[in-house]
């Protein structure tokens, strides 16, 4: 109810049309009765100020201006932190970075921690096999593309020599690898051979054992187009009854194109001598010294001239190249070597397995 | 490309290649079989690539090779950041430590995009060409990385 202590209440209300019907009845029934506070009320209405459209001009000075893209899962502080990491921060988000830190004290923290995610290169570590990526021309170039293969090529060779040159008596024999004990191989003895496949062969040596120390020799791919390997070294000599002796080692060169081979003999122990007869020829084990003898090749020159022709190099200088040379020429040529290497505990028995291209060379033995 | 540009390739970027490999794989003989891989491709296709493009080429292939292996090994799959597991980190005082230590603990999308960007201070963009993914994505993956590594540099409690 309107009166005289209240009136000001009412009077203001009514300037602001807060006022209903019935309270402006009253308001107005109050007034009739109280003539001398008509002008106050006009002096309120007075005084209503006016809605202005003045506009604060620099209101946009006043307002963090910055457009982030926000991450999911980061709040605005992460990501300017971040931005700043990564070098993209502007003047503005600087001074809001600025702000946000000063305001807060873990921030500042977190900022630090974030400056210290980025990662520097450690120049420390380098690749220490950057010389075996370069290329290089010719054979060189191959020795280094196959540096790996040729190592395992070399170990084989060395394996198998060290196997195939321990003797009956258990001893080994030094290879005699050079020209020492070399004798003169009559073309007819090389030339009469007798077309031996693998299985054959493998059978060949299972029948002679002798020994307590099983070979049994498999070409396990007969892809006659893989380039040549010589596994072991020896000297070959012909015996009294015209067969290919090797007297000190072995050797045995392997694939071939026409699997042409012949067995020879280390002592008592039967092996098996494969040779590439190319074109019904004998030019890979033999060199003509004049019309009717051949001079016996080392096993390394053997593999060297072999390799050489599987490659089509007309020099016949193989004495320029070594074996490694070779094996890396022959890996090359068939893009990818492996070795592999079995145990076989139930019958004790072990395997090698040298793998160039898709020719396979195995040995596998026991000991019993 | 010439044989001495594909040379000069070896003598700029194998390092490179062998660090993004190494801190990826933490094992020294995959990396550099990774290397060697990563070159072996370059070397095939030299003839298509030029001196300009084989960085990239480089981290591309190098990137998907360690895609393949991830698969091939489960055991490699990196874990996002588990701050369960941080409990025992403070013992580590060293930053760099620290830092390799939490690189690890990325998802490794996050691992390579961040590697690319500090490592050889590649852009989005070049980042995207060689990952794949497009340039925002690489963005999230490199903020989200970052925030995990101040995550754990502040979680290991390492003088910051």
């Amino acid at each position: 109810m309107i009166n005289r202590l209240n009136y000001e209440i009412w009077f203001l209300d009514f300037s602001e049309g807060n006022l209903n019907n019935e309270d402006k009845k009253q308001l107005f029934a109050f007034l009739d009765s109280n003539p001398d506070l008509k002008h106050e009320l006009e002096s309120f209405e007075i005084f209503k100020l006016e809605n202005e459209n003045t506009v604060f001009s620099l209101k946009d000075n006043l307002k963090k201006i910055i457009a982030i893209d926000m991450v999911e899962g980061l709040d605005e502080f992460e990501v300017l932190a971040i931005k700043k990491v990564e070098g993209e921060i502007s003047q503005n988000e600087i001074e809001v970075l600025d702000h946000l830190v000063e305001i807060s004290d873990s921030r500042k923290k977190e900022l630090d921690a974030f400056e210290k995610t980025k990662l520097f290169s450690d120049e420390k570590l380098n690749f220490a096999h950057r010389e075996s990526l370069k290329k290089r021309s010719g054979i060189v170039r191959l020795i280094y593309n196959y540096s790996a293969s040729i190592a395992a090529a070399v170990l084989i060779i060395i394996f198998f020599t060290s196997i195939f040159n321990t003797g009956e008596d258990g001893n080994d024999k030094s290879i005699v690898s050079e020209s020492k004990d070399e004798k003169s191989i009559p073309n007819s003895a090389l030339a009469s051979n007798d077309l031996i496949k693998p299985d054959i062969v493998q059978d060949e040596i299972a029948k002679n054992l002798e020994n307590s120390i099983v070979f049994q020799n498999k070409l396990r791919n007969s892809d006659l187009n893989s380039p040549a390997i010589v596994i072991s070294s020896g000297t070959v000599k012909n015996n009294s009854e015209n067969q290919n002796e090797i007297t000190a080692g072995s050797r045995i060169a392997i694939n071939l194109k026409t699997l042409n081979s012949e067995p020879t003999t280390i002592g008592k122990r039967p092996m098996m001598h494969y040779i590439d007869y190319s074109a019904g020829k004998n030019p890979d084990i033999a060199i003509n010294d004049n019309s009717s003898i051949v001079k016996a090749l080392t096993p390394k020159e053997f593999f060297i001239k072999t390799v050489k022709n599987k490659l089509n190099m007309e020099d016949n200088d193989y004495s320029s190249l070594n074996t490694m040379d070779v094996v890396s020429a022959a890996v090359d040529k068939s893009k990818i070597a492996s070795l592999d290497f079995s145990k076989n505990e139930t019958d004790n028995s072990r395997e090698f397995a040298f793998n160039i291209g898709s020719l396979s060379f195995s040995r596998k033995w026991t000991r019993e | 490309m010439t044989i001495n540009e594909y040379n000069k390739c070896v003598d700029l970027y194998s390092d490179n290649v062998y660090r993004f490999a190494m801190k990826s794989v933490r094992d020294e003989d995959t990396a550099n079989d990774l290397v060697q891989d990563t070159f072996m491709r370059l070397w095939q296709h030299v003839d298509k690539i030029n001196l300009e493009t084989a960085k990239p080429y480089l981290f591309k292939i190098a990137n998907n090779l360690m895609i393949d292996l991830y698969r091939k090994n489960k055991f490699m799959d990196s874990n996002p950041i588990d701050s369960e597991k941080y409990s025992y980190v403070h013992e580590y005082t060293d930053l760099k430590e620290q830092l390799d230590k939490a690189l690890d603990n990325l998802a490794q999308i996050q691992k390579t995009v961040i590697m690319l960007r500090d490592y050889e201070d590649y852009s989005y963009e070049e980042i995207g060409q060689i990952t794949g993914l497009s340039e925002s994505q690489v963005k999230v993956y490199i903020y989200r990385a970052r925030k995990n590594l101040k995550d754990y540099l502040i979680e290991s409690r390492i003088e910051l």
